[in-house]
This record gives structure tokens, C-alpha cells and sequence, in this order.
């Protein structure tokens, strides 16, 4: 048969499928979190599942398209589609090295994942936006500001913080549905055999 | 936006592209043109273009959520919290400088106007005729069902979590209180929805094969677009104009 | 005249260690209508995705012996070129809308669009299949926001669009309350009206007693009974396989036991009916 494998390509038609369910998780996580008035960002957890389960660059797509479509209603997501793509890949390559199988490498992974969040998103927020992020964030950071601290360095260390809470939790969760997922349905994506091999130790 | 819109306004009638073009075109003048005043007057044609296009309540609601709330802390913050030696007033701990109010103003009308053309561009264009133009343009066809089927999924997904969040307060779990409380919802709302969802994407991919998705063949479209010659019109008047705008700028 | 032929088929998922098919010999004829039956687990919807070609290809593991269509093996022909001709109608209505447009009619359309029809048959094609599954009242809605029974109706209509002489219907009623249920069965003796060649799984035995032409029995994996549905139906060593009967045939066994003479194939109340008119004489 012509595609044998064609169940683990980069772009096979079921990551094609699980893109969009992806992006529509991260939206409604991101809905919820306001909903519930969750104090830190949850709107990456389709992005690192997708890492997980697919790699790198559907983990990316995934990212700049969640950006994207939520730039539709409110522009100032669009620039953060920076900030989402290496979410994505980073994700992607820390599945790829097995850096989501144990409760350790999660928090390693967390602690990475929220890095490079903060570090491509602060030069945004200070360059594009001029420091300010609409969020409660901006009024901590200004008030470090006030305290004669540098803008780069107070949106980092507020990014800091916030992300490393949202991105952990964010990597819990999207661990803990992997494991709930049945194993028919992981063995249909590129990195799904390590997370059965993971659940038989 | 509403297709009623679309129809009876000649504006929002125009080609996805035209329009793309248009905003582009309109963004792109507003960071080039010099000092504030300018780009103040700019922001106001895009409402004028908004209204024009019959779309001013939409316009003005994204606007006062996206950028109208950044642009109060971006002055807020670059007025009281950055250097400067022009002290304009100063109360308590803070000290309002000129500089950095000047800068703010500049970069907030930067953000109004890229902001407000992106935002009318939306209001005036159904993300359906957006993608289909771009297929046209040679968008791979599974790139335009991914995005679509996003936009068909979000408001699907958004349903079944206020349907679970609404058995959960049925079966008496706390939705308010305190943050752990409320955080606590959060797992077991999400994770039903996400399984299901994933779940199905099996069958689905087995429905979209059989209904001939991977065939190489060149698709049809039934339902269409095309570019009028009023589109092509207003294409060139907007590509004119914004080439005299760039020469105006660098010989000035 | 035969148009798939299975030669000792035997399957096994991956990651399972035990067949989930194994050995079936089948030969499905033009223009009849197959049901399956079966309990849960008995490899029902295995067997239809065999038939439809999803097996290996999409679900990998290890498929032996040979399913012919139209005299060429199943592994010669691509998914693609598949699609035009077995339509594959599965049991969750929801995962059967595309999402790939936010009406019923682009809906049914979509196959057709994606295989390059021209515009006006797909216009022709796409309002026949909607008068044939009663899904005209449906055309302008979207189709997310449809009920369980109508989404049913709006997959079998998208499958019947692109024509395809075989149906391979799984379990489609199982989520849809009685009066959807015959509505969908309503579609598919319409099909085979049309000259369809059907192969259905279903639980529902009284629908399958009236609709179907033959009757097909597995457990564990095996075809253990395949035949006219009279003879398949009436055998009631079957039920000892935990495989329900039409109330009919318990009936008929019920007043052989009494001495009343009846036939011992019925399984249908019409029949029944017919029979007892007979025998009372008017």
C-alpha cells in the first residue's frame, strides 16, 4: 500500500484533525480561566499536547493559529504568534527527547516551556506594546517600575512568575489527558508510543 | 459579521483581498506618517471607514477592548514609570514626564490604527470569505480546512464546557469561592471535552477520507467569490496612494 | 453477481494479541442488503472497516488472506479511489460533520467539491440526495447545531452524493430514538430501491427482519451463520450465542409447541399475520 505509514507523518490527516480540537482547547482554556477568574494564563495546553503527541512543527502551527484566530476579535494577540510558535516547538522537542513521560521532567519541562515564554514575550511587550499588557500583569509590573526598576526588567520578572505558575500547570494538564487517552487512539500519533511505553513501566 | 452587511454595503462588498489590502495599506501610512497628529487624524479615517462600512458598533466595541485598554496603560506606564526631564505634574510617589507621555501617544496611535484596521478588515469580512480567497490564491485546501473547522469547533467546544460546568453546579461543585475552589473546576470541565473531542477525531478522519479530502483532484467551489472590476479599481487606487504617501514621507 | 469476495480474512490489531477477525469467508452480491449481527465485540465494525479499506491502511496492523472488489484486490485501490465507490456511514452522527462548512447543503456537497464535479451536477446531485433523506428543511442550518438523528440523516445524504454503489452502514440507529431509527431505515430501503448493494450492522432484529435480504452471524470473529434472512433468522440455536430473534419466530415456535401448525420461518409480523389468516381459513 501506497502509505503504510501514513499514520505518522508530520501532517498526516489525523494531526491535520487534531490541530483545530488543539486550538479550540487552548481558546476554551483560556475562556474558562476568565470565567473562573484563574489568576495565570492556561490558553497553551492544546500547544504542548500537540508537542507532545505530534512534534514540533504541528505543535507550532498550532500556536500561531491559536494567536491568530483570537486576534480576529482582539489585534493585540497577533504579535504574541512569536511567543507561541517556540512554545510549540519547544514542546515539541522536549516530548521528541522524552522530557514529558515522568512527574520530574514535567516540572523540567514547565520550567523550560515557561522561559521561552518569557523570553520571546517580554521584548514584545516592551517594544510593541510599550511595556503594557492589558492584564493585571501590566499593574504589577508598573508598580516594580515605580520602585525604580527597568521596563525590560519588570515585565520580565513579572513574565517570570506568571508564566512559570500558568506553564506548569498547563504541562500537568495536558500530561494528565495523555494518560487518559486510550492507547488505540495513541498509537495513531507520531510520539503516542512513548506515553504507552511510559503507562506499562 | 452579519451577510446582510456584506450585501447592501458597497464597502464591505468588496473582494477579502481588497479589503486586506486596504487595511494594510492603511496600517502600514499610519507607522510611517511623522508625530502624532498625524496618526491621530489617520486613526480617524479608520473610524470614518468603519462607520462607512456600516459596521461602527462592532468597530468600536473590539476596539475599546483590545487596543482602547492597552493605550490607557501604555500611557499610564510610559508617562509615570520612565525616564524624562520635562516634569508635567506630580503627586505622591509619581511623576508625570512629558517624554514618555509623548512616546506613549505615539506608540498608542500605532496600536489604534494597525489595531483598528485589522479589527474593520474582520468586522466587514466573513472568515470564510477570507479563507476561500486565500485558497484561491493558492492556499493548500487542508490548510483552509483546518482553519475553518477551528472556527466551527471553538464555538462547539465553548457550549459542552458551560454544559459541564453547569452539572458540576448541579451536583453541588462550587464554581465561585475561593481560587482553589474555583480552580479545581477547571481539570474536570476540560478534560471530558478534550477527550471526546480527540476521540473523534478518528472517525472524522475516516469521514473526511471517504469524502474524497486527500484526492489530489483540483477541488470546485459551490459556494463563490470573485473580484469585480471595481475591486481591481480600488486595488490600484490604494496601491497609488500609498506609494505617493511613501514618497511624500521620505522627500519631506 | 458478486461484487466483494473476503478469503479467509484474518486481522489483528496492534498492540492486541488475539485476532479480532479471523477467517472470514464472505461473498456480498449486487444489489442486496446485508445485515450483520452480532454481540458487542464480536468484530462487527472491524469486518466494515476491512470492507471499506480502512484496514491496514489507517489502522495498521496485520490483515491476512483477500478482500476482492470488483474483481481487483482492496489493497490495489487507494483510499481516494475508494471513496466513489463504498460509502462508509458510521455510528457517532457528530464526528461525520466535516466541519469544513457551516451548512447542511455545502455539507453534503463537500465530498463532490473535493473531487472536482462541476458546480451545476453538484447543485443537481446535492438537492436529489436531500429530497431522498428528507434533509430539504435543513439546507440553510449549520450542521453542528443539528439533533443526533438529523446529523444521521445529513452523513447518509454527503455518502449518497458521491453515489457509490456499495454502503457500508454501521450501527447508525444506535443513538437515535424510534421514530429517527425508522426514518434511517426508511433511507436505506430507498438505497436498495436504487439498486445499492448494503451492508448494514445493526442490533435492532425486527427492522432487520423486515428490510434486509440476508442475514450475516458473527462471534469472536468468525462468520458463524450467512444466508437468506428466513433461514438465518429462524434458527433458534441462535439465541444460546446470546443473539436476539424476531418475537415472531419465538411466537411460531411457541404455537408449533402448542400444535398449531405454522410455518417455522416466519419473522415478520405481516407474515404472521398472513399465516393466521390462512390457517383460520378466510
Amino acid at each position: 500500500m501506497a502509505a503504510k505509514n501514513r499514520g505518522k507523518e508530520t501532517f498526516s490527516i489525523m494531526v491535520i484533525l487534531l490541530i483545530p480540537v488543539a486550538i479550540a482547547i487552548n481558546i476554551v482554556g483560556g475562556q474558562m480561566t476568565s470565567i473562573l477568574k484563574i489568576p495565570v494564563d492556561l490558553d497553551m495546553i492544546g500547544v504542548i499536547l500537540v508537542g507532545a503527541l505530534a512534534g514540533p512543527i504541528p505543535a507550532a502551527v498550532t500556536g500561531v493559529l491559536t494567536n491568530l484566530i483570537n486576534g480576529i476579535m482582539d489585534p493585540s494577540w497577533i504579535p504574541y504568534a512569536f511567543t507561541s510558535f517556540f512554545i510549540g516547538v519547544s514542546a515539541g522537542l522536549l516530548s521528541k527527547y522524552n522530557m514529558l513521560t515522568k512527574v520530574w521532567k514535567l516540572v523540567v519541562s514547565g520550567i523550560i516551556i515557561a522561559l521561552v515564554a518569557t523570553i520571546t514575550a517580554t521584548p514584545i511587550t516592551v517594544f510593541f506594546f510599550g511595556g503594557s499588557t492589558g492584564g493585571g500583569g501590566s499593574m504589577i509590573a508598573a508598580g516594580l517600575m515605580a520602585t525604580g526598576v527597568q521596563i525590560v526588567q519588570a515585565v520580565f520578572s513579572v513574565y517570570i512568575v506568571t508564566e512559570s505558575i500558568g506553564k506548569l500547570i498547563s504541562v500537568f494538564v495536558a500530561y494528565f489527558i495523555i494518560k487518559v487517552l486510550p492507547e488505540r487512539t495513541l498509537v495513531k500519533y507520531r510520539f503516542g508510543e512513548k506515553f504507552i511505553k511510559a503507562k506499562e513501566k | 459579521m452579519t451577510e446582510s452587511v456584506q450585501k447592501t454595503n458597497k464597502i464591505a462588498a468588496l473582494y477579502p483581498l481588497t479589503k486586506f489590502y486596504i487595511a494594510i495599506a492603511i496600517a502600514a501610512t499610519a507607522v510611517i506618517l511623522p508625530g502624532i497628529k498625524l496618526k491621530a487624524i489617520c486613526f480617524v479615517a479608520v473610524n470614518i471607514l468603519a462607520a462607512a462600512s456600516g459596521v461602527y458598533g462592532v468597530f468600536l466595541r473590539r476596539v475599546k477592548n483590545s487596543v482602547g485598554v492597552l493605550f490607557i496603560i501604555l500611557v499610564i506606564i510610559q508617562t509615570f514609570f520612565t525616564a524624562g526631564d520635562t516634569v508635567l505634574f506630580s503627586f505622591w510617589i509619581f511623576t508625570a514626564k512629558l517624554e514618555g507621555l509623548l512616546f506613549a501617544l505615539k506608540l498608542g496611535f500605532i496600536l489604534a490604527n494597525v489595531g483598528g484596521c485589522l479589527i474593520w478588515f474582520f468586522a466587514v469580512t466573513t472568515e470564510k470569505d477570507f479563507v476561500l480567497a486565500l485558497e484561491k490564491k493558492g492556499l493548500s485546501s487542508k490548510a483552509s480546512y483546518v482553519v475553518l473547522s477551528t472556527l466551527q469547533m471553538v464555538p462547539v467546544l465553548k457550549k459542552r464546557s458551560e454544559v459541564i460546568m453547569n452539572a458540576q453546579r448541579a451536583r453541588g461543585v462550587e464554581t465561585e469561592g475561593n481560587l482553589l475552589v474555583r480552580a479545581k473546576v477547571f481539570v474536570p470541565t476540560l478534560v471530558p471535552l478534550v477527550l471526546s473531542a480527540i476521540q473523534g477525531t478518528e472517525e472524522r478522519a475516516l469521514t473526511l477520507e471517504a469524502r474524497g479530502f486527500s484526492v489530489e483532484t483540483k477541488s470546485t467551489h459551490l459556494y463563490d467569490i470573485e473580484e469585480r472590476p471595481v475591486d481591481k479599481i480600488m486595488t490600484a487606487v490604494t496601491a497609488v496612494l500609498f506609494v505617493l504617501i511613501v514618497i511624500g514621507r521620505i522627500l519631506l | 453477481m458478486t461484487c466483494i469476495e473476503l478469503k479467509n480474512v484474518t486481522y489483528t490489531y496492534p498492540l492486541s494479541k488475539t485476532p479480532c477477525v479471523s477467517h472470514a469467508d464472505l461473498v456480498i452480491e449486487k444489489g442486496k442488503f446485508y445485515a450483520v449481527i452480532g454481540a458487542n465485540g464480536s468484530g462487527k465494525t472491524t469486518l466494515c472497516n476491512i470492507i471499506r479499506g480502512f484496514i491496514p491502511e489507517f489502522y495498521q496492523g496485520e490483515l491476512e488472506g483477500s478482500v476482492i472488489l470488483d474483481g481487483k484486490n482492496l489493497n490495489e485501490y487507494t483510499l481516494g479511489e475508494l471513496a466513489p465507490k463504498i460509502g462508509y456511514v458510521f455510528q457517532n452522527p457528530f464526528n461525520q460533520i466535516t466541519g469544513a462548512r457551516d451548512n447542511v447543503y455545502e455539507e453534503i456537497a463537500y465530498g463532490l467539491e473535493n473531487l472536482g464535479v462541476p458546480v451545476d451536477t453538484i447543485r443537481k446531485k446535492v438537492e436529489e440526495v436531500m429530497e431522498i433523506t428528507n434533509t430539504v428543511y435543513l439546507a440553510e442550518k449549520n450542521p453542528f447545531e443539528l439533533s443526533g438523528g438529523q446529523q444521521q440523516r445529513v452523513a447518509l445524504a454527503s455518502v449518497l452524493a458521491l453515489e457509490p454503489d456499495i454502503f457500508v452502514i454501521d450501527e447508525p440507529t444506535s443513538q437515535l430514538d424510534p421514530k429517527e431509527t425508522e426514518r434511517v431505515f426508511d433511507i436505506i430501503d430507498r438505497m436498495k430501491k436504487m439498486g445499492k448493494t448494503i451492508i448494514l450492522v445493526e442490533h435492532k432484529i425486527e427492522l432487520i427482519a423486515k428490510y434486509a435480504d440476508d442475514v450475516i452471524v458473527l462471534e469472536n470473529g468468525c462468520v458463524i451463520r450467512s444466508g437468506e434472512k428466513h433461514e438465518v433468522l429462524s434458527d433458534l440455536s441462535l439465541i444460546e450465542k446470546g443473539i436476539d430473534l424476531p418475537q415472531t419466530v419465538l411466537l411460531a415456535d411457541e404455537l408449533q409447541k402448542k400444535g398449531i401448525l405454522v410455518d417455522e420461518k416466519i419473522i415478520t409480523k405481516e407474515e404472521m399475520a398472513q399465516q393466521l389468516k390462512n390457517l383460520i381459513g378466510r
